[in-house]
């Protein structure tokens, strides 16, 4: 069996499908066999940023009600063998589908691939509670700014409260700038951490090469100059129970060399 | 340029440090304001604490937190009947 | 002679279901619920008449019939009996074309071929779609994200960037038009067609996509005459 992981945040804006689509991509380059599922249903963006959009034919409330096969809604991905998308249907709604009808479809797709990434979408409605439904593990995406940690901190008390004994929650900080950081203009990771009290599973600076890499339709983990696709190349890594330290950032080795002894995933 | 000059000065703190600090409230808030329950247990285990040492009216007790501006409080109003003696001589 | 069940839309009579009257009823009971199974959502929540020519019906058969509109979503409206506007619709069709081989356009036949028409007058966004059983005109762009179906062609007064579906019951004579095609995929009937990953070599004129030899081609007005 696979895992099922939701990328999920509370708040809209903080970089969810990008992670999505780097993880998994970054998943499958390692070898794994990984299926990104895109849960925003009616305002789908996994397909654009995975360059995928003109390919999509059935998607996923075609497969929850029965007008398509699975294996028919499944789009590969351009380059990698391993790596496919279940696409949200766009000209539908969050309603649409029961968490019980996501759990029955990620328990499918659980069967056949490694990894089941969702996309979830922002809020913590219906379409959040169709995301988690079938989750393992949740990674929390979130800025360093009082706005996202707040919702993550909504976020994070959603998924423990849930009746399912499920994995620990995991926190990815993402547009981290650490010039910023070393001004003191900055919420600093350890604070955040301590804070909403859960692990850290990577940090990820502000890339210009994501806005590029999203004009394109093609992850930035394919590009090596980038650090947020380095960061996100070691986060996968982590997630497969490598442990890989927190990355270092050249700006300021000071600030950075703190993130060290953060938390190993070995629970996850 | 304010800013710089209180930056020189050393009087303004660093805009993460503002943040943090509301942070801290904002959360603290949040969570509080989730269960009622959580309330209903914390009481609970106050009498119970409360109880080895003194006998209280727990009909009459009230616990709350209160919020101001920049700060939560835990406010308890517990009705004392009786010192037990065992506490007021200082060890049990 | 008619063999098979027709569905046909006009926007006078509504959806209408002609059932051929040379078919065993068993038959034709199966041959209609295998037909609206195939078309899928397409006519969900739609009320159709039924038109059944010279066959007289029980009413325990036009029971039969209800169950399975209602098992697709549908309604039924009523039961006529009669003869074949489709047959005449196409005969009217078949003279039109005639007469503008001779160069004359008659404006009744021109009515019979409009009719089917729908007309959309604004920008179709992301997350909004159009379904209709006929031709669709569509006066703005269709954005990424929007789709438009109908089972007739498609013809879209400005840039058509989202998904086109024409001929979606099975036409593959059907063809989508547009003064800008950059669409994100095209299905002509069941053949579909998606933007080459690379897009260089742009038309910056009006294009139109037929199916040809089962692949979507994309041609000029004036190339796709014939």
């Amino acid at each position: 069996m696979g895992q099922v992981i939701v990328v999920t945040s509370g708040k809209g804006g903080v970089g969810k499908t990008t992670t999505t689509a780097n993880l998994g991509t970054a998943l499958a380059q390692l070898g794994n066999k990984v299926v990104l599922l895109d849960a925003d249903i009616g305002l789908r963006n996994l397909d654009v940023v995975m360059g995928l959009e003109n390919r999509i034919v059935y998607d996923l409330v075609d497969v929850i009600e029965g007008n398509a096969r699975l294996k028919q809604a499944l789009i590969k991905d351009k380059r990698l063998d391993t790596l496919y998308l279940l696409a949200a249907a766009q000209t539908r709604e969050k309603k649409d589908v029961k968490p019980q009808q996501m759990r029955e479809l990620t328990e499918q797709l659980a069967r056949e691939f490694d990894y089941v990434v969702l996309d979830c979408p922002a809020g913590i409605e219906d379409g959040f509670k169709n995301a988690i439904a079938g989750a393992q593990k949740a990674i929390i995406v979130c800025n360093p700014e009082v706005s996202s940690v707040r919702d993550a901190d909504r976020v994070i008390g959603l998924w423990d409260a849930q009746p399912e004994s499920k994995g620990p929650a995991m926190l990815i900080v993402n547009r981290v700038r650490p010039k910023m950081v070393a001004r003191g203009d900055m919420l600093e990771i350890d604070d955040m951490l301590e804070m909403l009290a859960v692990d850290l599973l990577g940090i990820v600076p502000e890339d210009e090469h994501i806005i590029v890499s999203t004009n394109r339709g093609e992850p930035a983990v394919y590009h090596t100059e980038s650090k947020a696709g380095k960061a996100y190349q070691n986060i996968a890594r982590r997630l497969t129970g490598e442990q890989v330290p927190i990355m270092q950032l050249q700006d300021d080795e000071s600030i950075w060399a703190k993130f060290k002894r953060i938390v190993g995933l070995s629970r996850g | 340029m304010l800013d710089l000059i209180a930056k020189v000065f050393g009087r303004d703190s660093a805009s993460a440090n503002i943040a943090k600090e509301r942070l801290r409230l904002v959360l603290v808030h949040d969570r509080t304001n989730v269960s009622p329950h959580f309330l209903e247990s914390l009481k609970e285990d106050l009498i119970g604490v409360i109880s080895r040492y003194m006998e209280i009216d727990e009909a009459n007790m009230d616990v709350t937190l209160q919020s101001t501006e920049n700060q939560v409080a835990l406010v308890a109003n517990i009705p004392v009947r009786r010192m037990k003696r065992a506490a007021v001589g200082g060890g049990r | 002679m008619r063999q098979d069940i027709v569905i046909r839309g006009t926007t006078r009579t509504g959806l209408v279901i002609l059932l051929p009257d040379d078919l065993e009823f068993g038959v034709l009971i199966q041959r209609l619920r295998e037909k609206l199974a195939q078309a899928g959502r397409f006519f969900q929540g739609a009320e159709a008449t039924v038109q059944v020519g010279s066959r007289a019906l029980s009413a325990s058969d036009q029971d039969a019939i209800a169950r399975i509109l209602d098992e697709a979503d549908m309604a039924l409206r009523t039961v006529t009996k009669g003869g074949d506007p489709v047959a005449e619709a196409q005969a009217a069709l078949k003279a039109a074309e005639q007469s503008r081989h001779s160069g004359t356009l008659p404006a009744a036949a021109l009515l019979a071929e409009s009719e089917t028409a729908m007309v959309v007058t604004r920008t179709l966004r992301s997350g909004q779609s159009v379904r209709h059983q006929g031709d669709i005109i569509v006066l703005g762009d269709i954005n990424p994200g929007a789709e438009v179906v109908a089972s007739g062609h498609i013809v879209v007064m400005g840039a058509l960037r989202g998904v086109a579906h024409a001929g979606c019951t099975g036409n593959t004579g059907a063809f989508v038009a547009a003064i800008k095609l950059r669409p994100t995929q095209l299905r002509i009937a069941h053949v579909i067609g998606r933007a080459p990953d690379e897009q260089d070599n742009l038309q910056t004129v009006p294009e139109v996509a037929r199916v040809r030899d089962g692949m979507i081609v994309l041609e000029t007005p004036t190339e796709s005459k014939r």
